[in-house]
C-alpha cells in the first residue's frame, strides 16, 4: 500500500534534462571558483552548510535559508518536480549556491541565491548561473523571478533590467513577480554571463568534495 | 610665533563592521590605546577635540566631545567637536595643534570617530551628498561618487589616466592593507580579477562610469587618536615624538562647476604649499606620504597636486611603481582609505596615526625603511576643503 | 515659462552660476542677474548606477555644461548616448523626490544644431 501512495506524492523530473557544464570564474580577489551542479546526493551536506543562517535576521538570511532548506530538502525527498542547484567552490570550500525550478518547459521559476562568502559577488556570478542553465541548456523561453532583500533587488531587477509583471503571483509566497525573457537573457549575456570551460582537472576534483565553511555573516569574517 | 608641537601617542579602534560597540566605545577604545601609548602618567589632558561629521544624524549623539571627555575621565578638560566633512578628522588635529602652539594648553588629545555601517548605504551616500552644493548639485541628484566621476572622466580625456592605472591603485592598496590589523579590509585584489579578465564585468560593476566598484572607498566604523604636546616637553611622555613640522588649510568652491579648470585641486595645491613653508621642506623631502584615496582617482591627483610629480603624470607613478610599498615613495602604506576603510570623521587622524608609526619605526611589516618625514592630504567635500600635514621624526 | 538665470557682477563683469552673496572673482556684493540662455556644451559627464533615494531612473546621467557666456552649470542629462562637447540646452523639470515631494530645476537636453 505504502509503496502506491509513495509513487502519488513522489515528483521527479518530468521534462528533458541536461547537465550543467561546470565552469570556472575569476574573483576579484583572483580566487578560481567552480561552478557545477549538485546530485541530490548532495543535499545533506548543502543542508548543514545554510543551517547557521536559519537565524540570521540581517539581510534577509533567515527567510532566504529557510525557503532553500525546504527546497533542497524536498528534492532530496522527491517532493519538489524538477528542481535544480548549481554551488560555487573555491578551494574545496562551498562559497554559494543557487537553485530554480522548471514549472514547464516554457517556464523557470528563479528559487534562490546565497553566498556564503561574501565582497566577491558570488552570488551574481552563481545567480547568472542558474538562469545560464534555464535559458540555454534547459531551454525555458523565460524564468520568473522575485527578491525578498533589497540587495537582492538591487543585484537583480535592476542589474539584469527585469521586466515587472503586474498581477502575477511568484510561486515564493505569491510575492510581485518579475521576468527574465529568453531575448532579455541573451542581450545582458555579454556582460553579465562568465566563465571558462572546461575546468582543469585537478580543480574540478577539488570541487567534488568541498568543504563547509562557516559563513561570513556568521562569523564577521567580512565587513 | 609658534610652539612647536609634538605627538607623543597614538591609537585606533579597528576599522571595519561593530555592531556591537556605539561610537563611544569606538572612540574611547582609540583613545585609551593613545593615552596608554604615552606616558603621561599623573598629568592631566587640558583639552579634548574630537572629529565626527555625522555622530548626531547616525549615532544619536551630538556635541559628542563633552560625551568622550567624561567617559574618559578627563574632566574638566576644555572640550569640543569639530566637524568639517570627511576633513573633520584633519580640522581636529589642525586645531589641537593651534591649541598647543598657542600656548594655552599643554597636553591635548584629538580623537575622530563614525559610526556608519548600521544603516542602509543609500541613506549614508544621502548624507554624505548634503555636503554638495544644496542647488547646483545636491538638487539634481548627484552624490559623491558622481562628481568623482565626472572628475575622472575629465581627467583621462586631458591626462591620459586609464582604468587600468585605477585598478592598480586599488590593487596596491588592499595589498597593503593586508599588513595593517587596523583596516577595514583585509581582502587580496587581483589586477586581472579586478581589471583584464572578461570577469572584471561582474567583479568590478560600474557605480557611475567610468568608476567601478573597486574605486570607491567602504563605509566604515571605527576611531583614531593622537595625543600633542609642546615639543620641548616631548621627551618627558615618549621616547620617539614626532613633530608636526607644518600644516596648511585652503578651501575651494563648492559647486564643483564653479572651478576653472575641474581637474585642478587647488584646495590640494594651496594647502599643500603652506604646510611644506611652514616646515621649511619641498615635497622631494619627503619619505612617506598618506593620501585621501575615497575614489581611486583621488591617489593619483592629489598625489600630483600635492606636489610629489608633475600635473598629469601621477598615473604613471603608479604604473611604474613607484608609489607601492617597495617603491620611491610609498603612498597609502596603511592601505588608504580604499581598504584601510574610511569612517568619515576618522579618517583625518588615522592618517596622523599611521605615519607617526611609520616615523617611529613602528610600522611593522608595512614600514618604509628610514622614514624620517611625511606628508598627509585629508580631503573634504568633493575637494573644497583641505588639510594637509608634514610631520617629521624627532626635532 | 521659466528661464535659466546666472549671476553678473557689476565691478569685474564675471558670469557665474549659481547664485553667491559676493563675487567669485572680486568679491563685490554689486550683482546681478543675467540669463543664461539656450546654448550649452557638455564638458564632462557620468551615468550614475548607484542613484540615490528619490531618483528612479537607471542610470541617471549627470554632467557639466558650460555657456557661451563662459559660465558652467551641473545638472540631469536627458539623453542616452553621450559626448564631451555635444550641444545642450536648459530645460525645466522634475528632478527627484526630497522627502516624498517632487523637487523642479533645471535639466539639459540634447540639441541639434542646423548648419
Amino acid at each position: 500500500m505504502e509503496k502506491d501512495i509513495e509513487s502519488i506524492l513522489s515528483v521527479d523530473w518530468d521534462i528533458p534534462r541536461k547537465p550543467y557544464p561546470p565552469k570556472m570564474v575569476t574573483l576579484a580577489t583572483g580566487e578560481k571558483m567552480v561552478v557545477r551542479e549538485v546530485s541530490r546526493e548532495e543535499v545533506p551536506l548543502l543542508l548543514n552548510a545554510i543551517t547557521p543562517l536559519l537565524t540570521v535576521r540581517s539581510d534577509y538570511y533567515d527567510i532566504v535559508s529557510a525557503r532553500v532548506y525546504a527546497e533542497l530538502l524536498g528534492w532530496h525527498r522527491y517532493r519538489v518536480r524538477n528542481e535544480y542547484c548549481l554551488i560555487g567552490v573555491v578551494d574545496d570550500k562551498l562559497v554559494g549556491l543557487v537553485n530554480n525550478r522548471l514549472l514547464n518547459k516554457k517556464t523557470c521559476i528563479s528559487l534562490h541565491t546565497i553566498a556564503l562568502r561574501r565582497g566577491r559577488r558570488v552570488g551574481a556570478h552563481l545567480f547568472a548561473a542558474k538562469q545560464e542553465h534555464a535559458i540555454e541548456n534547459l531551454e525555458a523561453e523565460e524564468i520568473l523571478v522575485t527578491a525578498e532583500s533589497p540587495l537582492g533587488f538591487n543585484r537583480w531587477m535592476l542589474e539584469w533590467g527585469l521586466e515587472f509583471r503586474p498581477g502575477v503571483q511568484h510561486e515564493l509566497g505569491g510575492a510581485n513577480c518579475w521576468a527574465l525573457t529568453k531575448e532579455a537573457y541573451y542581450e545582458k549575456k555579454p556582460k553579465l554571463v562568465f566563465g571558462e570551460r572546461p575546468v582543469p582537472e585537478k580543480l574540478y576534483k577539488k570541487s567534488l568534495q568541498p568543504e563547509i565553511i562557516v559563513p561570513d555573516i556568521v562569523s564577521g569574517g567580512s565587513d | 610665533m609658534f610652539r612647536k608641537v609634538a605627538i607623543i601617542g597614538c591609537g585606533m579602534a579597528k576599522f571595519g563592521r561593530h555592531d556591537d560597540k556605539t561610537l563611544i566605545d569606538l572612540l574611547a577604545e582609540a583613545s585609551t590605546n593613545a593615552l596608554d601609548d604615552t606616558n603621561i602618567g599623573d598629568h592631566d589632558i587640558n583639552a579634548v577635540y574630537v572629529a565626527s561629521m555625522l555622530s548626531g544624524e547616525l549615532a544619536n549623539q551630538t556635541a559628542i566631545a563633552s560625551a568622550l571627555t567624561d567617559e574618559l575621565g578627563l574632566l574638566p578638560a576644555a572640550a569640543e567637536r569639530v566637524e568639517n566633512g570627511p576633513a573633520s578628522g584633519g580640522s581636529a588635529v589642525k586645531n589641537a595643534c593651534l591649541a598647543v602652539a598657542s600656548g594655552a594648553y599643554d597636553l591635548v588629545l584629538v580623537a575622530g570617530g563614525e559610526k556608519m555601517r548600521h544603516v542602509p548605504g543609500d541613506v549614508v551616500t544621502d548624507l554624505l551628498a548634503t555636503m554638495t552644493h544644496p542647488s547646483a548639485e545636491y538638487l539634481q541628484g548627484v552624490t559623491l561618487p558622481s562628481l568623482a566621476a565626472m572628475f575622472t572622466r575629465l581627467y583621462m580625456h586631458k591626462y591620459g589616466v586609464e582604468r587600468k592605472h585605477l585598478a592598480i591603485v586599488a590593487v596596491k592598496n588592499h595589498m597593503n592593507a593586508l599588513k595593517n590589523p587596523y583596516a577595514h579590509l583585509h581582502r587580496l585584489i587581483t589586477l586581472e580579477g579586478i581589471y583584464s579578465l572578461p570577469e572584471a564585468e561582474v567583479n568590478n560593476p560600474i557605480v557611475a562610469e567610468p568608476l567601478r566598484l573597486f574605486d570607491c572607498c567602504p563605509i566604515s566604523d571605527g576611531a583614531a587618536s593622537v595625543i600633542l604636546c609642546p615639543a620641548e616637553r616631548a621627551k618627558e611622555f615618549c621616547d620617539t615624538p614626532v613633530t608636526v613640522a607644518g600644516f596648511g588649510h585652503a578651501t575651494d568652491t563648492l559647486a564643483v562647476n564653479q572651478r576653472e579648470d575641474p581637474t585642478d585641486l587647488k584646495a590640494v595645491i594651496m594647502s599643500s604649499k603652506q604646510a611644506f613653508e611652514m616646515a621649511k621642506l619641498t615635497p622631494k623631502d619627503i619619505d612617506v606620504v598618506e593620501l585621501h584615496d575615497a575614489f581611486t582617482i583621488l591617489e593619483i591627483a592629489e598625489s600630483e597636486d600635492a606636489g610629489f610629480f608633475k600635473k598629469g603624470t601621477g598615473h604613471k607613478a603608479v604604473e611604474e611603481g613607484v608609489t607601492s610599498l617597495d617603491g620611491k615613495l610609498p603612498i597609502n602604506p596603511s592601505g588608504g582609505l580604499k581598504a584601510r576603510g574610511h569612517p568619515t570623521g576618522a579618517t583625518g587622524v588615522a592618517q596622523i596615526v599611521e605615519l607617526t608609526w611609520q616615523l617611529r619605526g613602528e610600522a611593522d611589516k608595512r614600514q618604509v625603511p628610514k622614514a624620517e618625514r611625511a606628508y598627509s592630504c585629508n580631503f573634504g567635500g568633493f575637494g573644497n576643503n583641505v588639510i594637509s600635514f608634514v610631520l617629521k621624526r624627532g626635532d | 515659462m521659466q528661464r535659466m538665470m546666472g549671476v553678473k557682477c557689476k565691478k569685474c563683469g564675471k558670469i557665474f552660476y549659481p547664485k553667491r552673496a559676493r563675487c567669485i572673482n572680486c568679491k563685490s556684493k554689486e550683482l546681478e542677474d543675467i540669463e543664461m540662455g539656450d546654448k550649452c556644451k557638455l564638458v564632462t559627464y557620468t551615468k550614475l548606477y548607484a542613484i540615490p533615494m528619490g531618483i528612479k531612473q537607471i542610470p541617471l546621467p549627470l554632467g557639466i555644461v558650460e555657456f557661451e557666456n563662459g559660465a558652467r552649470a551641473l545638472g540631469q542629462i536627458t539623453a542616452e548616448e553621450l559626448e564631451i562637447g555635444m550641444n545642450l540646452r536648459p530645460v525645466w523639470g522634475p528632478l527627484r523626490k526630497i522627502r516624498g515631494k517632487e523637487v523642479y530645476g533645471f535639466e539639459f537636453e540634447p540639441v541639434v544644431r542646423k548648419k
